[in-house]
C-alpha cells in the first residue's frame, strides 16, 4: 500500500479494490522517433508510468498522439528509441527476438482493431495458434473450446473468419488473447471496427473477463465510453502524458 | 501524360522493385538464354554440316561401297576422266587403328590410306604444323599426317615415331611404323573427321605387299553440275552396289538431319521460354500487387485502363529489353559450353561462330515474351477497383474476372503461338507444339488442382482417433498393395502414410506449422498448381532422362554379361594364326573353355538361286522397318565365319535360335551355310531367299567363287557377335580365301585383371594381330550414355531453373500477401524462425508433391517405353526416385528460405498498424 501511496500525484490514485498493489509493468522514459525522409519525427517524447497487477488502464488521446505506438512498445511488438519497459522487473526492450517472442506468448495477449485472425484457420484453430508455441499445459483444442465457450462462441468452433460477423471475429480474437493465460491483455481500439451494439458487447465481454480472470487490461482508445470503463486513463497528447486520471468506475456487467 | 513521365515512372518503379525486378529480368534472361544458345548451337551444327559441302563430301561425288573397289575398278574412273565426264578422282582405304595392340573401342582412331598425288580432289587442307605443309610433300617414307584431336588424345607431337596396328573390313591385321610430320586443321575435307591419321597408299601396302589394295571410297571431282549428274549416273550403273553421293545429295541429307536437331533444340528453348514466361507472370503479379494502393490512387486521379496498360506495358517492355540483352549475352557463353559438350559426346567438329541475327533476335524475343506474358498481370492490375483497395475490401472472384482471365490466357497462347511459329519457321509445328503443350499442361493443371485441394485439407490431429487411424491404415494397405506393382512408389506412399502417424507424435509447434502449411497450400490453389506444374515439367524431364539412361545402362550391361562369353577378339593371319592356336594355353588369364577360334573370309554375293544379286537389291535404299536395304543385305552376306564342325565346333546355341537346322558334324566338307533370318524375312530378299537357296559368293578380290547352300537360318538373341554373318564350315571359308590371306578370329575370355599381360603375350606370339578389347566395353557404353544424359539433362535443367524461379516468386508473392498474418503470429509469440519453419514445410510439401507426381509419370512413361519401344522391362530405381523427390523438396525449401527470410523478420507492429 505504501507503494501505491507513493505513486499518488504522478500516477493518479489507483483504486485498490482491483489490484494486489504489485507493480507488474514499469514504463520508464520511453521515446520513439521515426524517420521521415531526412527528418525525424518524435512520436513519443518520454513516457513513464507504472501498472499494477489486475488494473484496467485506458490509454486515450487524439489521433496521432502516440497511443498505438506506445501500446506496440509495451506489448513487445516494437522497440523504443530509448527508455525501458519492465515486465515483472525484466526489461523487454533489450531482449533477443526469441526471448521477446516468449514474453509475448506467455505474458501478453493482444487484441487488435482489425481483429487480425488468420483467414485460413477456423475459430478454434485461431485460438489454438498461440498454444502451439512455447510450453503450455493441456490440449490446445480443449483450452480453445473453453475460451470460445467463455466468449459465447461454442457454436462457431469450426467457422472460418470470413464466416463470422465483425463482433464474433473480435470475440475470437479476445479468446485467442487469453489462450496462454497471460498476465496482460493489451487491446488497440478493440471496438474501432465494430458498430455501436457489437462494440458495447465487446466492452461488456472485456469487463466480464476482467472480473472473471483478474488480469491486467490495457486498452488504447479515443472513445470516451470505452475509457470510462477503466480504473485509470492515461491521456497522451503530442507524444507526452498530459494526465493520468483515476476513474475508478466500477465496471458493470 | 508526357512521354518522359511514362519513362521516369516505369524506370523508377522497376528500380524500386529491387529483388523482384531482378527476378523478372532473370526469368526473361533464362528463357532468352535458353532459346538463343540452342539456336546458336543449331546454327553452328547447320553450318558445320551444310557449309562448304563439296569439300566436306570429299568431292563433287563421294562413291562408297561395302564390297570394296578393286584396283581394276579404277580403270572405269580413268575412262570417265579421259572422256571428260570427271576432272579427277582419288581412292582411299579406311580402317580402325590403335597405337597399341589392343584396339579397344575407346582407344582407336581412323587410319586413311590415300594417294598423295591425287588426294584430295577438293580444296587442299590447311596445316597447323607445318604451316606450309602439303599432303604430297609430307606423306612419304611412313610419315603420317594427323589432326589435333589425335595429338591431344594420345599425347603425341610432331616428330614422334611409333607403331600403329590397323585392320579394315577386308584386311585384318597390319602393323605400321609411322612418324608424325604434320597436323591438319579440321576444316574443308576434314570438317567432319575426328581422330584420324593419313598415310600414303605406298606405305600402307609396304606393310604387307601380299595384301590386295581394296578401296572403300572414291572421291570424284567434276567440272559442273551437269557433269556431276552424268558421272553419278554412270558410276551407279557401273557399280550398282556402290553409293554415289553428290554434294547436293549430301547437303540434302545433312540438312534433313540438321533441321531435325535444330527443331529439337528450338522446341527445348521454347519450353524454357514458356516456363520463363510463367515466371514473368508471377513476378509481374508480385511487382504490381505491391503497388495496389498506388494503382488505386492513379485511378482515383483519373487514369483510364488504357493509360495503365501503357504504363505497365512500358514497364514489362523495359524488363523484357534488359532481360533480352542479359539473356542474349549469357547465351553466347552457354552456346560455347553446349557446343563443346555436343562436340565431345558426338565425335563431330562444330566450328564456333556467333550469328548476330540470332543474338539480336534474342533481345527481340525477350521484349516480346515480356509483353506477352506481362499482359495477364497488367490487365488484372489495371482492373482493380480503387475503393476496394483503399478500404481494404475483399476483391472477390467475380464471374467477369474469371472470364477475363480465361480470355487473357487464350490471347497469351495465341501470341506465344505466333512467336513460336516465327522462331520455328513452321506453322504446323509451331501450332502443334504450343497447343499440344498447352492442352497437356491444362490437363495436368486440372489434376494438380485436385491434388492441391486434397493436400490442403489433410488432417493434422492432436491425438489419434479411430477415424484418423482408419485413414492411415487404409493408406498403409494401399501402399503395400502398390508395392507389388510399383515397389518404389509403394514404399514412398508407405512413408507418406507412416508420416500420418508421426505427425500426431510431433511437438505442438511442428504440428501447428504443418497444419498452417497445409492450409496455406490450398489458399492460392491456382498459384500452387502453377508452381507444381513448373516443377513437374523440370523434374519429369530430368527424371525421365535419368531413369531411361539408367535402365538402358542396366539392360545393356546385363545383356553384355549374359551374351558376351568373350571379352577380347584377336584377328590373326597365316602363320601368326597358327602360332596363336598352338600357344593359346600360354596366354595369361585366358579361359580355354570359353575361348574359340573360327576362320574368316570377306566375300561379295554374286547370285541367289541363279538371279543376279545386284538386280535383286540395287534399287532398294532400305527405308522403313521391314527393309534391310542394299547396305543391310550386303552386311549380312558380306563375310563368312568358318566352324571346324568335324571336330565338334558348332555355332553357339546359347545366344541364337535356329530355323531349319544348325550346322553339325555331317556338314564337314559340304558347302552348307546358315544365314541371318533377317535376310529371308525382310525386304529386299524376302521371297527370293529361303532355306534351300543356293548363293554364289565371290572372294573380296573377286578372283575366287563358291556356291553355297542355305540349310538354315539363325536369329541372335542379346548381343551375340559374328564377324562373319554367314556361318559355314572352315572348308567353305578356305575356298573363298585368297592365297596367303587365311584369317582366323579368336574369341577369347580373359580374366579382366590379366588383360594387360594377355595383350603382351598375344603381341609376342602374333605381332601383327589385330586385337579388339571388349573388356572395357561396359565402361565405354556407360560413358557414352552418361555423356548423352549430360547434354539432355543440361537442356532439361533450364526448365527446372525456371521452376525454381517460379517457386521464388510464388513465395515472394505469398509473403507479401501474408505480411499481416506474419505480424499476427509474431504478436502471439511466434519467432522469425518458427514462421520460416512453416514456410519451409509448405514449400517442401509443394516441391516433394510435384516431384512425386512427376516421378509417378516417369514410372508410367518408362514402363510403356520399355514395353513398346525397347521391348524390355524398365523400372525406376528407388534411389533416383527418392533422390529426385527429396532433392526437389530440399531445393524448394532452400529457395523459399532465401526469399522468405527477409519477410519473416518483419516487425509485427509495422504490418499490423501500417498495412
Amino acid at each position: 500500500m505504501d507503494e501505491t501511496t507513493a505513486l499518488e500525484g504522478i500516477q493518479g490514485n489507483i483504486p485498490v479494490e482491483h489490484t494486489d498493489g504489485k507493480v507488474v509493468m514499469d514504463v520508464r522514459d520511453i521515446t520513439k522517433n521515426l524517420p521521415l525522409g531526412r527528418e525525424k519525427i518524435e512520436i513519443l517524447k518520454g513516457i513513464s508510468f507504472q501498472i499494477m497487477s489486475g488494473e484496467f488502464i485506458s490509454i486515450v488521446g487524439p489521433s496521432g498522439s502516440g497511443k498505438s505506438t506506445l501500446l506496440g512498445i509495451i506489448a513487445g511488438l516494437d522497440n523504443p528509441s530509448s527508455g525501458q519497459v519492465l515486465i515483472d522487473g525484466v526489461d523487454i526492450t533489450r531482449m533477443s527476438e526469441g526471448k521477446l517472442a516468449s514474453v509475448r506468448n506467455n505474458k501478453i495477449g493482444m487484441v487488435f482493431q482489425a481483429f487480425n485472425l488468420i483467414p485460413t484457420l477456423t475459430a478454434q484453430e485461431n485460438v489454438e495458434v498461440p498454444l502451439y508455441v512455447g510450453k503450455h499445459k493441456g490440449a490446445p483444442s480443449v483450452r480453445a473450446k473453453e475460451l470460445l465457450d467463455l466468449v459465447g462462441l461454442s457454436h462457431r468452433l469450426g467457422h472460418r473468419p470470413n464466416q463470422l460477423s465483425g463482433g464474433e471475429q473480435q470475440r475470437v480474437a479476445i479468446a485467442r488473447s487469453l489462450a496462454t493465460d497471460p498476465a496482460f491483455v493489451i487491446a488497440d481500439e478493440p471496438t474501432g471496427n465494430l458498430d455501436a451494439k457489437n462494440g458495447e458487447n465487446v466492452l461488456n465481454l472485456i469487463a466480464y473477463l476482467r472480473e472473471q480472470t483478474g488480469k491486467t487490461f490495457i486498452i488504447a482508445t479515443h472513445d470516451p465510453v470505452v475509457a470510462s470503463h477503466a480504473d485509470r486513463a492515461i491521456r497522451l497528447v503530442d507524444g507526452l502524458i498530459a494526465s493520468i486520471d483515476t476513474i475508478g468506475g466500477k465496471i458493470t456487467q | 501524360m508526357k512521354a518522359s513521365m511514362y519513362f521516369n515512372y516505369t524506370s523508377r518503379s522497376l528500380l524500386r522493385g529491387g529483388q523482384r525486378t531482378i527476378l523478372a529480368v532473370f526469368c526473361v534472361a533464362v528463357g532468352v538464354m535458353a532459346i538463343v544458345s540452342l539456336q546458336l548451337v543449331g546454327q553452328m551444327i547447320n553450318s558445320a554440316f551444310t557449309s562448304n559441302i563439296r569439300d566436306a563430301n570429299g568431292g563433287d561425288i563421294a562413291v562408297t561401297t561395302q564390297t570394296s573397289f578393286k584396283q581394276s575398278d579404277l580403270a572405269f574412273f580413268d575412262n570417265l576422266k579421259s572422256n571428260g565426264t570427271i576432272t579427277g578422282y582419288t581412292p582411299t582405304v579406311s580402317g580402325n587403328a590403335s597405337t597399341g595392340l589392343s584396339a579397344s573401342i575407346t582407344q582407336s582412331f581412323t587410319l586413311e590410306a590415300v594417294d598423295p598425288s591425287t588426294f584430295p580432289v577438293v580444296t587442299p587442307p590447311s596445316f597447323k604444323t607445318p604451316s606450309d605443309g602439303t599432303i604430297s610433300s609430307l606423306l612419304t617414307n611412313n610419315q603420317v599426317i594427323v589432326d589435333q584431336n589425335l595429338i591431344d588424345q594420345y599425347n603425341k607431337k610432331v616428330g614422334d615415331s611409333f607403331t600403329v596396328h590397323t585392320s579394315t573390313g577386308t584386311n585384318a591385321g597390319l602393323t605400321l611404323h609411322v612418324k608424325i610430320v604434320g597436323i591438319v586443321n579440321g576444316a574443308g575435307v576434314f570438317a567432319q573427321s575426328n581422330d584420324f591419321m593419313l598415310i600414303s597408299h605406298a606405305d600402307y601396302l609396304a606393310a604387307d605387299p601380299k595384301l590386295p589394295l581394296l578401296y572403300d571410297t572414291i572421291d570424284v571431282s567434276t567440272a559442273d553440275k551437269a557433269h556431276t549428274d552424268r558421272a553419278a549416273k554412270a558410276i551407279s550403273d557401273q557399280f550398282p552396289l556402290a553409293t554415289a553421293t553428290t554434294a547436293d545429295q549430301a547437303l540434302k541429307n545433312n540438312q534433313t538431319q540438321v533441321d531435325f536437331i535444330k527443331k529439337f533444340l528450338e522446341i527445348a528453348g521454347l519450353l524454357a521460354l514458356l516456363i520463363g514466361g510463367v515466371g514473368i507472370v508471377n513476378t509481374m503479379q508480385v511487382l504490381l500487387s505491391r503497388r495496389k494502393i498506388e494503382i488505386a490512387m492513379l485511378k482515383t486521379t483519373g487514369y483510364r485502363r488504357i493509360d495503365l496498360y501503357l504504363l505497365f506495358g512500358l514497364e514489362a517492355g523495359l524488363l523484357g529489353l534488359v532481360g533480352g540483352v542479359v539473356g542474349a549475352v549469357a547465351a553466347v557463353g552457354v552456346s560455347y559450353l553446349v557446343r563443346n559438350i555436343v562436340q565431345q559426346v558426338f565425335p563431330i567438329l562444330i566450328p564456333f561462330f556467333l550469328d548476330p541475327v540470332i543474338i539480336g533476335g534474342g533481345v527481340l524475343i525477350g521484349l516480346v515474351t515480356a509483353l506477352i506474358f506481362g499482359l495477364l498481370p497488367i490487365v488484372q492490375a489495371a482492373n482493380i477497383r480503387p475503393l476496394n483497395v483503399i478500404r481494404e475490401l475483399p476483391g472477390g472472384r467475380r464471374v467477369g474476372s474469371i472470364f477475363l482471365t480465361i480470355g487473357l490466357l487464350l490471347l497469351l497462347s495465341v501470341m506465344f503461338c505466333i512467336m513460336s511459329i516465327v522462331i520455328l519457321n513452321d506453322v504446323v509445328l509451331g501450332i502443334s507444339a504450343v497447343y499440344g503443350a498447352f492442352v497437356f499442361l491444362a490437363l495436368l493443371s486440372l489434376f494438380f488442382g485436385l491434388v492441391v485441394l486434397i493436400v490442403s485439407v489433410l488432417p493434422v490431429p492432436e491425438r489419434f482417433s479411430i477415424g484418423y487411424l482408419a485413414i492411415v491404415l487404409a493408406g498403409i494397405a494401399v501402399s503395400v498393395l502398390l508395392y507389388y506393382f510399383l515397389p518404389t512408389f509403394g514404399a514412398l506412399l508407405l512413408v507418406v502414410s507412416l508420416m500420418g502417424i508421426v505427425i500426431v507424435l510431433l511437438p505442438r509447434s511442428w504440428k501447428s506449422n504443418t497444419k498452417m502449411a497445409l492450409r496455406n497450400i490450398g489458399r492460392q490453389r491456382a498459384r500452387t498448381t502453377t508452381t507444381l506444374l513448373a516443377l513437374f515439367v523440370g523434374v519429369f524431364t530430368i527424371g525421365l532422362i535419368l531413369v531411361l539412361g539408367q535402365d538402358l545402362r542396366d539392360t545393356i550391361n546385363a545383356a553384355l554379361a549374359k551374351s558376351l562369353t568373350f571379352n577380347m577378339v584377336t584377328i590373326a593371319r597365316g602363320n601368326e594364326a597358327s602360332a596363336l592356336k598352338s600357344k593359346l594355353g600360354t596366354i595369361p588369364g585366358l579361359s580355354i573353355d570359353h575361348s574359340q577360334y573360327r576362320t574368316y573370309a570377306a566375300d561379295v554375293p554374286v547370285t541367289i538361286d541363279g538371279t543376279s544379286f545386284v538386280s535383286l537389291v540395287s534399287k532398294d535404299t532400305g527405308t522403313g522397318a521391314g527393309d534391310l536395304g542394299s547396305g543391310g543385305t550386303l552386311f549380312f552376306l558380306g563375310g563368312l565365319e568358318g566352324y571346324d564342325v568335324a571336330h565338334g565346333q558348332l555355332p553357339d546355341t546359347q545366344n541364337a535360335t535356329f530355323t531349319g537346322r544348325n550346322l553339325n558334324a555331317s556338314d564337314a566338307g559340304t558347302n552348307n551355310v546358315l544365314i541371318n533370318e533377317n535376310l529371308i524375312t525382310l525386304a529386299p530378299l524376302k521371297g527370293h531367299l529361303h532355306v534351300g537357296s543356293t548363293i554364289v559368293l565371290a572372294s573380296a578380290d573377286g578372283k575366287l567363287t563358291k556356291t553355297v547352300t542355305v540349310v538354315g537360318t539363325y536369329q541372335t538373341t542379346g548381343l551375340s557377335i559374328h564377324f562373319g554373318p554367314i556361318l559355314t564350315t572352315t572348308d567353305t571359308v578356305a575356298a573363298l580365301t585368297p592365297a596367303g590371306q587365311e584369317t582366323t578370329i579368336f574369341y577369347m575370355k580373359i580374366d579382366p585383371a590379366k588383360v594387360g599381360k594377355a595383350l603382351q603375350s598375344i603381341g609376342t606370339i602374333a605381332p601383327n594381330a589385330s586385337v579388339i578389347n571388349f573388356a572395357n566395353i561396359g565402361d565405354f557404353i556407360n560413358t557414352f550414355i552418361g555423356d548423352i544424359l549430360l547434354v539432355l539433362t543440361t537442356i532439361a535443367s533450364l526448365s527446372l531453373l525456371a521452376g525454381v524461379i517460379i517457386i521464388a516468386n510464388a513465395v515472394a508473392l505469398a509473403m507479401l500477401e501474408r505480411r499481416r498474418e506474419l505480424g499476427i503470429l509474431k504478436s502471439v509469440g511466434y519467432t522469425s524462425r518458427s514462421i520460416l519453419g512453416e514456410v519451409l514445410i509448405e514449400n517442401g510439401i509443394i516441391g516433394g508433391t510435384g516431384a512425386l507426381l512427376a516421378m509417378l509419370l516417369v514410372t508410367l512413361a518408362t514402363s510403356l517405353l520399355g514395353q513398346f519401344a525397347f521391348k524390355t522391362g524398365f523400372g525406376v530405381s528407388w534411389y533416383i526416385a527418392i533422390g529426385l523427390i527429396a532433392g526437389i523438396a530440399l531445393l524448394s525449401m532452400i529457395t523459399s528460405a532465401f526469399v522468405a527470410w527477409g519477410s519473416t523478420r518483419v516487425r509485427p507492429l509495422e504490418v499490423l498498424r501500417y498495412e
